[in-house]
């Protein structure tokens, strides 16, 4: 397979960070905060941690397109289509008084 | 070494030669070792979308009951064992970078590195393991198990909740012991399979030309990393801590 | 009828010895149970999947005996709800889902791609073993006292509440799930990575797009599906789940993880149907696809769009009214990429050379059947319209229009289309053409009048009805027993062609694609030499222009 190879060293950087944003997202469950920012606040840093294996650990920058497509579809999919639509039921219960399902 | 397309195992019976008891390093329907490579890194990641469809549906069920308990839920998830939580992270990611460099030093040709980084992987996975049977224990201990060790009392003294507020605890916890184990029943696996794939690395079977089952192990390992760093803050991060 | 003389198969000198094919490479069982031969496994799932069919065509005959009366006297009322449940997982799970993928798909994809095999051969093989313990797992379900919750397993009836066989029954269904998944990624990474030198999209049969998109849906549904099986298990299981009203669960979420791979999943039967109509229509038309990329594109429409409207099954079940009118518009808008494949296929058709051979007959049949029933499909996205006819035999009409109607029609062609390639015999020419019309007339006769019950107001799943409803529910199964008497024929003269069919022959029916140019039956690897494609598909119009011999 041909590709630019990443070197120990620098999959030894993203282990770094990956362990620091590990002890950050700890962190900030000490500090007290609304439940809204912290539920931003822990996804958003689980998105980065994510973010660098799969874009680094797994190669994904250096794939094939069938490969990025299947990340981005399953991204999709399973954000906007299965969560989104199911949460539009549930973020909508209770809006309109005296009607079934409300 | 046997050669790129002789088979791995003679069979008596040619008529067996379209069977599983034959298996030729280079499949009949590929062309070259790259191109059977692509393919069954193409299937894994393939399977790995399966697999985030799987996780995602509890993962959304989460969401949706944190939605409508939200109090309930944070002041259970307060009660998980962040320490070991983390601390198990950090095993996780660890054990990542060990995986990688397996694929690395396979890719290389490197027999004894894809031994070590392989054995490294698993030892951490057991790692993981050990101190997620020492944290299903403390659980135990604190009453954490609904079903089979739960105290509804103490959820309205010690954690002031309602009476009518309680059951609610259970679905999350429910969630926390469903989402866990089936996260620990895949490590089980990762390790198993890990451990297959050093056999074969420590009897010579794998090449610069030849090293996919490392490569295709490795995006499983990370898949289930990457699993459990959503995990973490989805299961352990939902309240505040306090020292 | 037939304006066209296909050739008279070429047979091999008398008393030569018949060539090697995947058929006779072996004769010996562990050659056939351990086999990675992608065709030999297609064959392997024909025998279990038709036997399934006909068991799901047994319980169902009972319930339709039992309805020839109002009182329902024939079996009790929970052995009706046993019934109409183990008609419905069989014929979902277990016939419908993998009839054409894990048969003709298997069988064909590799040939029609220019490939020796699929991506995976061992998986594929492993998928087989799946299923068989999957449904081996249903039958014991059955036997053990069956279950009664209906194949939509709803909660909180099935978590807490059902006396039978429910763990039993789901278990079997995520094991021939995980099947089915397998069996996608197969044919996914197939596609990219194994087609001939030549071959680019564009010049794929659609067969081969619908089953890929086909695959894609597998993927993406079926392990929701899993999902919400298993909490179920375990909910049944440990007494403890997150379906539980008591603990402040929701039974409609269950409903929200089930549709939303069941609904996919009726497009993961109907697209295969679809994908083989396309293949057949343009042969029997002589006549080249018209709109081909209008009908590739619409595949992915229709795998794409089928995963946004789930809750359009749950209308009246307490979703939000806003839940309700977003998935009823987007119900309305998957409607479109269909009716592309429909008005393409009359496209072709129009001043064409049809010839009305059994193939053809049944793509015809679909065609008209699937149209209706889809259109039947509008009327329920209706929310003002679903209100009343929802749970009732609206429903199960507009279903059973494009499953049997559409899909089980489909699998007919394409298992009369691809016969000769698979077994190197002809069946009956008049005796095949009979059972498509005799199946066509039964099939009007059992449904069309469940639409006129149900619009009227005849609720589903009940083992009795009001007096009223009798004259149509006395049609319709006077109209199934007509289609269990189609339904059986081909079993003799199929069968039959193994013994005392003409020999086919490499192209009996003269059509275009890569799994026409090889032997019939075709050798184990293939082909001879890997073929190069250098033309787009369905190029029939330029038969014209050579002189055929």
């Amino acid at each position: 397979m041909s590709e630019r190879l990443l070197t120990p060293g620098m999959y030894l950087i993203i282990l770094v960070m990956l362990l620091a944003l590990t002890v950050l997202t700890v962190g900030l469950s000490f500090v007290p905060s609304s439940a809204m920012m912290r539920v931003v606040a822990g996804q958003s840093i689980a998105v980065v941690k994510a973010s660098l294996v799969v874009l680094f650990f797994m190669h994904a920058l250096r794939s094939t397109a069938q490969t990025r497509a299947v990340i981005v579809v399953t991204i999709v999919w399973f954000v906007v289509v299965l969560s989104s639509l199911m949460l539009s039921d549930y973020l909508t219960r209770g809006m309109i008084p005296n009607l079934p399902g409300h | 070494m046997s050669p790129d397309n002789g088979p791995l195992t003679v069979p008596h019976d040619e008529s067996l030669e379209h069977t599983i008891l034959v298996r030729h390093r280079l499949e009949e329907q590929y062309e070259n070792l790259d191109q059977q490579h692509q393919a069954a890194a193409l299937g894994m990641w393939v399977f790995l979308a399966t697999e985030v469809m799987f996780f995602g549906a509890l993962f959304l069920a989460v969401a949706i009951y944190r939605f409508l308990y939200t109090v309930e839920f944070e002041k259970a998830s307060e009660r998980l064992n962040w320490m070991i939580g983390g601390v198990n992270t950090l095993v996780l990611l660890l054990s990542s970078l060990m995986i990688v460099l397996a694929v690395h030093y396979a890719r290389h040709g490197r027999r004894k590195r894809i031994v070590l980084f392989l054995g490294l992987t698993a030892l951490l996975g057991v790692c993981f393991l050990a101190f997620k049977g020492l944290e299903y224990y403390i659980d135990y201990q604190e009453n954490l198990i609904p079903g089979w060790r739960f105290d509804a009392g103490e959820w309205v003294t010690r954690e002031g909740l309602r009476p009518d507020q309680v059951p609610h605890v259970k679905l999350f916890l429910f969630l926390y012991w469903v989402m866990t184990g089936l996260h620990g029943l895949h490590v089980t696996i990762g390790i198993c399979v890990v451990l297959v794939i050093m056999a074969m690395a420590w009897r010579g079977k794998f090449s610069p030309e030849y090293y996919a089952p490392v490569d295709v192990t490795a995006l499983y390992w990370h898949f289930v990393d990457v699993v459990w760093i959503f995990l973490l803050p989805t299961l352990y991060l939902l309240g505040t801590h306090h020292w | 009828m037939s304006t066209h003389a296909f050739d008279q198969p070429a047979g091999a000198a008398p008393g030569a010895e018949p060539p090697t094919n995947y058929l006779n490479a072996s004769y010996s069982v562990t050659s056939w149970l351990l086999t990675t031969d992608h065709k030999r496994i297609a064959l392997l799932y024909l025998l279990p999947i038709t036997l399934m069919f006909f068991i799901g065509g047994v319980a169902i005959s009972i319930s339709r005996l039992s309805l020839m009366t109002p009182e329902g006297a024939l079996v009790d009322a929970d052995t009706y709800n046993k019934l109409f449940t183990i008609h419905g997982v069989i014929m979902v799970f277990f016939f419908l889902v993998p009839v054409i993928p894990s048969v003709l798909g298997n069988f064909f994809l590799p040939m029609m791609i220019g490939a020796k095999d699929l991506a995976f051969p061992r998986i594929n093989l492993l998928s087989w073993y799946l299923y068989m313990l999957g449904a081996g797992w249903a039958a014991v379900a059955v036997l053990a006292g069956g279950v009664d919750t209906g194949w939509t397993f709803y909660t909180p009836y099935s978590s807490a509440s059902s006396h039978y066989n429910v763990v039993m029954t789901m278990t079997g269904g995520v094991i021939a799930g995980f099947s089915s998944l397998l069996t996608g990624l197969n044919f996914i990474v197939t596609v990219h990575w194994l087609r001939a030198p030549g071959l680019n999209w564009f010049r794929l049969p659609i067969f081969v797009w619908t089953m890929y998109a086909t695959s894609f849906i597998f993927l993406l549904a079926v392990p929701v599906l899993a999902m919400a099986l298993i909490l179920v298990i375990i909910e049944r299981l440990w007494q403890i789940g997150i379906f539980d009203p008591a603990l402040g669960g929701d039974p409609l979420l269950f409903q929200h993880l089930f549709w939303f791979y069941s609904h996919p999943a009726v497009y993961i039967m109907i697209l295969p149907g679809m994908g083989v109509v396309s293949e057949v229509i343009p042969c029997f038309a002589r006549k080249q696809l018209y709109g081909y990329k209008f009908v590739a594109y619409s595949s992915f429409g229709i795998a794409c769009l089928g995963f946004f409207v789930w809750a359009h099954h749950m209308f009246v079940a307490g979703i939000s009214l806003y839940a309700a009118l977003i998935f009823s518009s987007l119900s309305f808008l998957v409607a479109v990429p269909s009716a592309i494949k429909v008005f393409n296929w009359t496209a072709t058709l129009y001043k064409s050379s049809i010839s009305f051979e059994a193939p053809m007959l049944f793509a015809l049949g679909f065609v008209a059947l699937f149209t209706f029933g889809g259109m039947a499909g509008l009327f329920l996205a209706t929310l003002g319209v679903d209100m009343h006819v929802h749970d009732t035999y609206f429903v199960v009409a507009h279903f059973h229009f494009i499953m049997v109607g559409g899909m089980v029609l489909a699998y007919m062609a394409g298992l009369h289309y691809w016969w000769p390639k698979i077994t190197g015999r002809m069946y009956s020419d008049w005796l095949s053409r009979l059972t498509a019309m005799i199946i066509f007339i039964g099939f009007f006769l059992t449904f069309l009048p469940q639409f006129v019950a149900g619009y009227n107001g005849m609720p589903r799943r009940y083992h009795m009805y009001a007096p009223e409803y009798q004259v149509w529910n006395v049609m319709s199964t006077a109209g199934a027993s007509i289609l269990g008497v189609g339904y059986v024929l081909p079993l003799f003269y199929m069968v039959g062609s193994l013994w005392s069919g003409k020999p086919a022959g490499r192209n009996p029916w003269h059509a275009t694609g890569l799994e026409w140019q090889t032997a019939s039956p075709p050798p184990t690897e293939n082909f001879e030499q890997s073929p190069v494609v250098v033309r787009p598909p369905y190029q029939y119009h330029l038969e014209k222009a050579q002189n055929e011999p």
